[in-house]
């Protein structure tokens, strides 16, 4: 076997924690070096927008693992760094501080930079949410402000919309498409998860981009945000702003590194980028072997299951990862989830309960018959039945053993 | 080993069912885990801790894990 002492993750969230523990209940008894961009012990992400924006959560409850539990699994921590450059056939990185680590095996699993307007951010009351201290200041700012505006009505933008609604401000979101979520979950949804939102009194603005955002000090464009200004010239007043337009995978530092950049980084079947080299979670573009093509996943669940498959894969597992992706969003004590992956124009049926009631399920299908998404509105325990038929489309396919599909599989791109 | 569901923590994923079906289920009426064996068989411990693990909302404590001679699982529905 080759030697396997020594494994550096990059990145500590669910995806980088998921992996160092996996490797140790594994049996992996070398040094496993986790660099951490923040100073915070590893955390989740998806009760920021909720329990976190809320006041429910104190910040302690989103850990994802006691001091102790990490205490056991041994780790070196490079806390507050960031991994600068990667050498990828000499098998080392450099870090901010100067340091240099080599490694025998590498995961990278540096998730997201959310996307930011091309201006507006000098403005005290503007806000991005991708960590706990981003939650922590919209949650002050949210405390004492009367009128949010969400840039952005996509999961994370619609979450928090719900969220501020519930703790008593006014709430404005603006979506430059008609119909929020389409994409994911197609008009009908989208549309029921509209309606629910403006039922619970948050006002939706479509199909209009923002201008710019303005402060109460114009002439230097200083001060605080208090209006946001739309592309048809209407203004909405606001003391809070919300931007969440996406994010895009934190791969800056490994331009000219030699790995294949495109909509993360390019892995095989293996999560392997290059040998000895494996991308987890957020920024992992990886080839399908069920799906046949390439997806990058930014669903909390992913991060857990790919964080496994690659830990398993560098200690000489080597199978394909061919995950069922799952995602869910809370919106109004509403549980929206979802099995599976609805390509734009995939045909809807519901199959459970009916499209207006609080209870349904519905099931997305291809090219007239074939399942590929099922979808469950407050009905956790029918979905998972439903996974079941899914699981069709995930089994591995006979004519995977072709030569192109086994290069695409194990070919390190 | 013993497991404790924090079952306020749960956001209904089914990953712990399909983890360890023997051992976890779902309310009907919301997809919170239910434990429908206290003291399941040792010959589940390795499903229960893949269960532990897939969580993607911390649901489950881990306490004694060292001890491999006793598995033990209880709900908790105050703390988180």
């Amino acid at each position: 076997m080759r030697h396997l002492n020594k494994i550096v993750i990059i990145g500590a969230g669910a995806a980088g924690l998921t992996t160092a523990e996996t490797l140790r209940r594994l049996g992996f008894g070398g040094t496993i070096m986790m660099v951490n961009a923040e100073q915070a012990l590893p955390y989740d992400r998806p009760p920021l927008s909720k329990q976190v924006l809320a006041g429910i959560w104190t910040p302690e409850k989103v850990c994802l693992r006691s001091p102790a539990a990490l205490e056991k699994l041994a780790l070196d921590w490079f806390d507050g760094v960031e991994a600068t450059h990667l050498d990828v056939s000499g098998h080392r990185v450099d870090l901010s501080n100067g340091q240099c680590l080599e490694f025998d095996a590498a995961v990278i699993a540096t998730g997201l930079m959310p996307r930011f307007l091309s201006s507006g951010y000098q403005l005290q009351g503007v806000f991005v949410l991708r960590t706990l201290d981003d939650a922590l200041a919209l949650r002050q700012a949210l405390g004492a402000g009367k009128h949010l505006v969400v840039v952005g009505g996509g999961f994370l933008g619609l979450e928090v919309a719900a969220t501020a609604q519930q703790l008593g401000l006014e709430v404005d979101v603006i979506e430059p498409l008609p119909t929020c979520l389409e994409g994911p979950l197609g008009r009908a949804i989208g549309e029921r998860i509209m309606h629910m939102q403006t039922t619970h009194g948050v006002r939706l603005h479509n199909g209009v981009g923002v201008r710019r955002l303005i402060g109460n000090q114009e002439q230097d464009n200083g001060g605080a945000v208090r209006a946001v200004e739309l592309e048809d010239g209407s203004r909405l007043s606001a003391d809070v702003v919300l931007v969440a337009i996406g994010a895009h995978p934190s791969v800056g530092w490994l331009q000219g590194s030699g790995l294949t950049l495109q909509n993360g980084i390019v892995c095989n079947a293996f999560c392997e980028a290059a040998p000895d080299i494996y991308a987890a979670g957020d920024v992992a573009n990886w080839y399908h072997p069920h799906l046949k093509r390439h997806v990058r996943l930014e669903h909390r669940m992913n991060a857990t299951e790919q964080g496994q498959a690659v830990a398993r894969n560098i200690l000489g597992e080597r199978q394909p990862f061919a995950p069922v992706p799952f995602f869910w969003s809370d919106q109004f004590g509403v549980k929206v989830q979802m099995y599976g992956i609805a390509s734009r124009g995939a045909e809807l049926r519901i199959i459970e309960g009916a499209l207006h009631e609080d209870r349904f399920v519905a099931a997305y299908y291809e090219d007239g018959e074939r399942l590929v998404a099922v979808l469950g509105w407050n009905s956790p325990k029918q979905l998972l039945s439903y996974r079941q038929q899914l699981l069709v489309a995930y089994t591995p396919p006979q004519e995977a053993n072709t030569v192109l599909e086994q290069q695409k599989i194990s070919g390190v791109l | 080993m013993k497991v404790i569901a924090l079952r306020n923590r749960c956001i209904a994923s089914g990953a712990c069912v399909l983890a360890a079906k023997e051992v976890f289920d779902q309310r009907e009426s919301d997809g919170v885990v239910e434990i429908l064996q206290e003291r399941p068989s040792l010959d589940l411990l390795k499903k229960v801790q893949q269960a532990v693990a897939a969580c993607p909302s911390q649901v489950f404590v881990v306490e004694e894990e060292d001890n491999l001679s006793e598995l033990t699982l209880i709900t908790n529905d105050e703390d988180m």
